[in-house]
């Protein structure tokens, strides 16, 4: 965005020295060009680092540590959260048995959550505004 | 370290320094604390130090710091986006604490402090909590939307944000006991070996050749221990930014 801004500017000065609407469409069409290369050369070096993370084999027993302690993680808590209300309402195998299920769910959810190839953090759609929103949330606080 | 030398549990024993006590609540210095203390103290130190220069063209030290800076700020780009980057303090802080830590731990004699469960744990809640107290912050009552995913069915909704929530309540126990389980049994399983040739070489001319083995398996070990330590401290940071990314786009 802020890069625009600056080529609008530059336009305009140069439009006070020699306006011409030809010029004008030649730079359009230069800076969609330029746009046009910088955005393959961006899905390029994408695809390049995503090969570059390819687990190798020491990456893999690191992985293979994570997902179960993901799943684990996600019985102790449900088990640990049942057994806490069966000792609070007094209702011992039930809040066990039921939460033990929960817990187990929500493990499963764990690790399908950190095998799935995560979603790209933000689409720029949705995260345009939100930077800006920071942005001026930052001057803000600046200024106060 | 005049117990048994080959007890592979007594180096995570915990001694008071500096017995310290406010009513009936123990706060001894020890050497934990001790380490901890090192810790950041060597940290920081090695920052201020090198970057003190400030040299347009950097010299080693100021490369270390950089390339851990740039590092740090990709990985934090990557999984929380740029509204990320303002937790970029935060996640430095906790990177460079739990990387110099395990790496402190492979100094021989030092203790290690991340191998005890309660050190991990607190590190894990301070993220839990400054994910859940900024995403309540910022995003007030939307924030659980979090535990609603999109698309799911009425009738299934409370089961479904059930299980959301003790996943998410699980974050916090799989974050802490990884790290400090690895330190853990990577550490035991050091000095169980080096136990080996201890005892080995007890046995005369024999067992000294034997002990080469153990030998062996403790050098390979303790490359593991050292790629295992940098590992961790990313694997950890790496969550930790997808937390935050939890916390600053929640409803994804």
């Amino acid at each position: 965005m802020a890069e625009e801004d600056g080529q609008a500017e530059n336009g305009g000065q140069r439009a006070v020295e020699a306006p011409s609407p030809a010029d004008r469409a030649a730079w359009d069409a230069r800076r969609a060009a330029l746009d046009a290369k910088l955005a393959s050369h961006r899905a390029r070096s994408d695809v390049e680092a995503e090969k570059r993370r390819r687990p190798g084999t020491s990456q893999g027993i690191a992985e293979g540590l994570k997902l179960a302690s993901e799943f684990v993680a996600g019985i102790v808590v449900g088990a640990a959260i049942g057994y806490g209300i069966d000792r609070l309402a007094g209702t011992m195998p039930l809040g066990l048995v039921v939460f033990l299920m929960i817990g187990f769910a929500a493990g499963v959810r764990n690790v399908l959550r950190s095998v799935s190839p995560a979603p790209p953090p933000r689409p720029d759609a949705s995260a345009e505004p939100d930077e800006a929103s920071a942005r001026k949330e930052e001057s803000g606080s600046k200024r106060a | 370290m005049e117990h048994d030398p080959t007890d592979p549990i007594h180096q995570f024993q915990i001694n008071r320094i500096v017995p310290i006590k406010i009513g009936d609540w123990d706060f001894s210095f020890t050497n934990s604390a001790l380490f901890m203390v090192l810790t950041v103290a060597v940290t920081a130190a090695f920052l201020y130090y090198t970057t003190r220069g400030r040299g347009l063209v950097p010299s080693r030290g100021q490369s270390i710091t950089e390339l851990t800076y740039e590092f740090t700020a990709n990985m934090l780009r990557d999984a929380a986006g740029t509204a990320g980057m303002r937790f970029f303090p935060f996640v430095f802080s906790i990177f460079t604490f739990v990387l110099v830590a395990n790496l402190f731990g492979m100094v021989p004699y030092f203790f290690t402090v991340t191998s005890h469960l309660i050190v991990t744990f607190a590190l894990a809640m301070l993220v839990m909590a400054v994910v859940v107290g900024y995403g309540l912050m910022k995003h007030g009552l939307h924030f659980f939307k979090l535990f609603v995913p999109e698309g799911v069915p009425g009738v299934l909704l409370p089961l479904v944000v059930l299980i959301e929530v003790v996943s998410f309540l699980s974050r916090p126990v799989s974050l802490s006991v990884r790290l400090f389980a690895n330190m853990l049994a990577g550490h035991i399983t050091l000095k169980v070996f080096a136990g080996f040739i201890v005892s080995l070489s007890a046995f005369g001319a024999l067992g000294i050749l034997g002990s080469i083995l153990p030998l062996l398996m403790v050098v390979a070990l303790t490359a593991l221990e050292f790629l295992v330590a940098a590992l961790q401290a990313y694997v950890f940071a790496v969550l930790t930014c997808m937390y935050l990314n939890d916390a600053i786009h929640p409803g994804h």
